[in-house]
């Protein structure tokens, strides 16, 4: 049966030559439309390091000085960062809430708040980010250490001054993630001159800013305790601290959010300090991953476009080529072949001029590998499993686009009446 | 005329027979024309001449100085400072005209946010501002509703005034003709003295809410003692040439000023002034790799469906041999024959094109953001709504023009080739079929 299909299209080879040149084409740009879609997915899949469900950036606004709001008499005397500590503890007291922590200005998951660091040691210098935070911070985003345990130990670490590094930058410097536990490190903050050794408590899992970025090199140290704070006025908190909260999962919905804001209207204006909005974490990840998810989108089109197009090609020809075989198939009828085997005949036809462009599509999809021009990712993915799945996925939309486009004209060849396709004769 | 109007005919009636096979070419057409469409209308918007930028083809641009000290390596680079542009860019004498604003990625990465409130208005509305000079109101021709722009003395004497636009002064004031009012701008009173038609935020060298003198901004105009901070600053000179090819000669006067201004310079010099022609940016995306990038992509979404519908012109045509051999056979010649089926095809191709037209408009409005957002507004995800397209911009005589354009030769490329195999063919062997 191969062997006449192969005859076949050999015989239709003139007409044949249109549909195959778009099958390679198409089958070349779905190959490494495949690979694109498989690293962004890939990407995507790949763990954060840091956990955003239930979880909200509160926001407070200072009433500046200079305002006819300002209270000069302030209930607290001593300074204005007390307030902020009282409304601290309220949101960890109320029911709904699960945890609070806070960071300074320069991290905030999905916001491109940074202050730079320079990683030095063993010939290597590694550029990275320096995280001052609360140790609540790690409770409040679920940040496991590397070997998969829970918040505490890192919490631990920062409240007795040790240093967490990612994995990244303890893989870099130590070879596996545990093993920079415990070590020293020389670190170039930003602005700073010279480096300072820190003393490595934990390491914790490897941290990234978004679905579709590489992982950072990263250190985080603490903030400074409340006293510590306390030195500072309120003006630190427009733009230098942020303040998170998690909720309970059972809180975490809208009518509530709605009625736990209204709430912590009333409750948290204190002194000259007032809550300005609540909003979750997910509103800053949908805008930072907006335009890669339009490039996406765009691929996808791209892509139902040309399957499209094989679909109205292979439909446009398979129609009248069975049209113009009416009396070929009669006769195949009479002498005894049945419709499912009329049905496969064209079926295979189709899927027989796929076979014959898969080699040339790869040869050209090798070429492109070579030249470097697929997608650029900073993932660690086998290149082989990125041609297997690409070829895969390619190879299998096309079928299934050929035999679609088959079917239709295929089934009307194999309904005909062997008489009635015989009269023209 | 008269053959004309039989092919018409006769197109008409052979659709009508094979209503499977037309659904097939027009709906191919359709996708093919969309495609190209899509790119033809975005190379439209991000180069044609679209008021208020009316002079893109004579335009060019000088928005980066870098200054090198003289000790050491370091050097230090951005748009420019206000003494490099009164000593060189203004000495300029070739160009038309220079029209001098703030750099727009300024506001969103020097400058700040600004806010803009109204007495008895409690809402405070952050807006997007440009500082300019005079001279940009001439350079570009915005449309006035109410007012006029700021003079040259205005300008001169950093009068606090300011052009809005119309939807800015509806959202302040709640009405539109609101000349003379005044508008607090970041807490400093500003005079209104000329209401605008709102400016599309594909237009990054105009686009903004609100334009007043940079001469009234204090951050912008505070010369410094450095001489550093006076050469690099925070603005940029859009240049209007007499004719388009001046380029070079601009730019060798420019590198005679900068010469010259080199004399006055202690610390450090300038550098290699370059200026530059309009670029264009699609997806992030410039110039010659964007050129590339269109070239690349017409050719994949124009050939796909050409194979495709050449594919379907052959096996169509097959059909019609019988007809073609005794035409033949008569002696139609076989130019005759080889025009009547291109103008079938073409007529058949119409209906899909105009579906495709209007279905690419509909493409460029859904992904407008990727398609014709600047590169630096791509970082600015709050100002999502600022990319606004107008009728004038996807209906025009240009965009129609690539869209007969396109479909020529989309009907060129897919009937060529089977039609002539078809009229080759031999009458006696055609007509025994």
């Amino acid at each position: 049966m191969i062997a006449s299909m192969i005859r076949q299209m050999w015989n239709e080879r003139k007409a044949n030559v249109l549909i195959l040149l778009e099958l390679l084409v198409v089958f070349s740009c779905l190959l490494y439309a495949a690979d694109y879609l498989y690293v962004k997915y890939k990407e995507y899949k790949q763990p954060l390091g840091f956990d955003i469900s239930h979880v909200y950036k509160v926001w407070l606004g200072v009433v500046p000085e200079t305002s006819a709001d300002y209270d000069t008499t302030a209930v607290h005397t001593t300074n204005g960062m007390d307030d902020f500590f009282t409304i601290v503890d309220r949101l960890e007291k109320d029911s709904r809430v699960e945890t609070v922590g806070y960071t300074s200005g320069n991290h905030f998951h999905y916001m491109y708040f940074n202050r730079f660091a320079t990683f030095h040691g063993k010939g290597l210098k590694r550029y990275g980010y320096v995280r001052d935070v609360d140790p609540s911070y790690f409770r409040v985003f679920k940040v496991k250490t590397a070997d998969g345990q829970s918040w505490e130990k890192l919490e631990k670490t920062l409240e007795n001054n040790g240093i967490v590094v990612t994995s990244s930058v303890a893989k870099a410097y130590y070879g596996s993630p545990v093993e920079g536990r415990g070590k020293d490190i020389w670190i170039t903050n930003q602005g700073d001159a010279d480096s300072i050794v820190y003393h490595i408590g934990e390491v914790c899992e490897p941290q990234r800013y978004q679905e579709f970025s590489s992982y950072d090199y990263a250190y985080y140290r603490n903030l400074g305790g409340r006293d510590e704070l306390k030195k500072y006025g309120i003006e630190i908190l427009s733009g230098n601290i942020n303040l998170f909260v998690r909720m309970k999962p059972s809180a975490d919905k809208p009518e509530l959010m709605q009625q736990f804001r209204k709430d912590m209207e009333q409750q948290l204006r204190l002194g000259n300090i007032y809550l300005s909005d609540v909003t979750p974490m997910s509103y800053y990840r949908e805008e930072v991953l907006r335009s890669a998810l339009d490039n996406i989108r765009l691929y996808v089109v791209g892509v139902c476009f040309l399957l499209f197009n094989v679909l109205l090609g292979v439909v446009g020809t398979f129609w009248f080529r069975a049209r113009q075989r009416i009396p070929e198939i009669g006769l195949r009828m009479a002498v005894g072949a049945s419709r499912s085997v009329i049905f496969i005949q064209l079926i295979g036809e189709g899927l027989m001029l796929l076979a014959v462009v898969t080699l040339p599509a790869l040869l050209i999809y090798a070429n492109l590998a070579q030249l470097d021009v697929l997608t650029a990712t900073s993932m660690d993915l086998s290149m082989v499993d990125r041609l297997v799945y690409s070829f895969l996925m390619a190879f299998l939309t096309l079928a299934m686009m050929i035999v679609a486009g088959i079917v239709f004209p295929a089934k009307q060849a194999a309904r005909l009446n062997p008489t009635e396709a015989l009269k023209d004769e | 005329m008269i053959t004309i109007n039989l092919y018409f005919k006769q197109a008409w009636q052979l659709m009508k027979q094979n209503r499977f096979f037309s659904a097939v070419y027009i709906i191919g057409t359709g996708l093919a024309i969309s495609m190209v469409m899509v790119l033809a209308v975005v190379y439209y918007i991000r180069t044609a001449n679209i008021a208020p930028e009316i002079h893109r083809d004579r335009m060019c641009y000088l928005d980066f100085v870098i200054y090198k000290y003289n000790e050491g390596n370091g050097s230090y680079s951005s748009s420019l400072g206000i003494r490099y542009v009164k000593d060189v860019v203004l000495t300029l004498k070739k160009p038309e005209a220079i029209a001098i604003t703030t750099s727009p990625i300024y506001q969103y990465f020097q400058g700040g946010e600004m806010f803009a409130s109204v007495a008895g208005n409690d809402d405070e509305a952050k807006i997007s501002y440009m500082g300019c000079n005079d001279v940009f109101w001439k350079v570009y021709e915005f449309h006035f509703l109410y007012g006029k722009p700021f003079t040259e003395s205005d300008f001169e004497s950093g009068l606090k005034t300011v052009v809005l636009c119309r939807s800015m002064a509806r959202k302040l004031f709640g009405k539109e003709d609101v000349i003379g009012q005044t508008v607090m701008l970041n807490e400093v009173e500003y005079r209104v003295c000329g209401v605008v038609e709102d400016v599309s935020g594909t237009l990054e060298h105009t686009y903004s809410q609100a334009w007043m003198p940079y001469t009234s901004m204090s951050n912008v105009i505070t010369e410094s003692v450095d001489e550093r901070e006076n050469t690099v600053g925070k603005l940029q000179a859009n240049i209007l040439l007499r004719d388009k090819h001046d380029i070079t000669a601009v730019q060798a006067e420019l590198e005679e000023a900068v010469k010259r201004y080199n004399t006055t310079l202690v610390g450090g010099q300038v550098t290699d002034p370059k200026i530059k022609p309009a670029t264009l940016t699609i997806m992030g995306v410039s110039s010659s790799k964007a050129y590339l990038a269109i070239i690349l992509f017409l050719l994949l979404f124009l050939l796909v469906p050409a194979l495709n519908i050449s594919g379907l012109n052959a096996s169509h045509i097959q059909d019609r041999l019988e007809e073609i051999g005794i035409r033949k056979a008569f002696g139609a010649p076989r130019g005759t024959l080889f025009m009547q089926i291109f103008v079938e095809n073409l007529i058949l191709m119409f209906p899909g094109s105009l579906a495709g037209l209007l279905f690419s408009y509909g493409l460029v409005d859904l992904y407008k953001n990727i398609l014709l957002a600047n590169s630096y507004q791509q970082f600015i995800t709050e100002d999502a709504d600022v990319i606004t397209l107008s009728a004038g911009m996807l209906m025009n005589w240009q965009v129609f023009l690539y869209a007969v354009t396109v479909c020529l030769l989309l009907n060129l490329l897919s009937s060529m080739v089977p039609v002539w195999n078809a009229i080759r063919e031999n009458i006696v062997s055609a007509l025994n079929k």
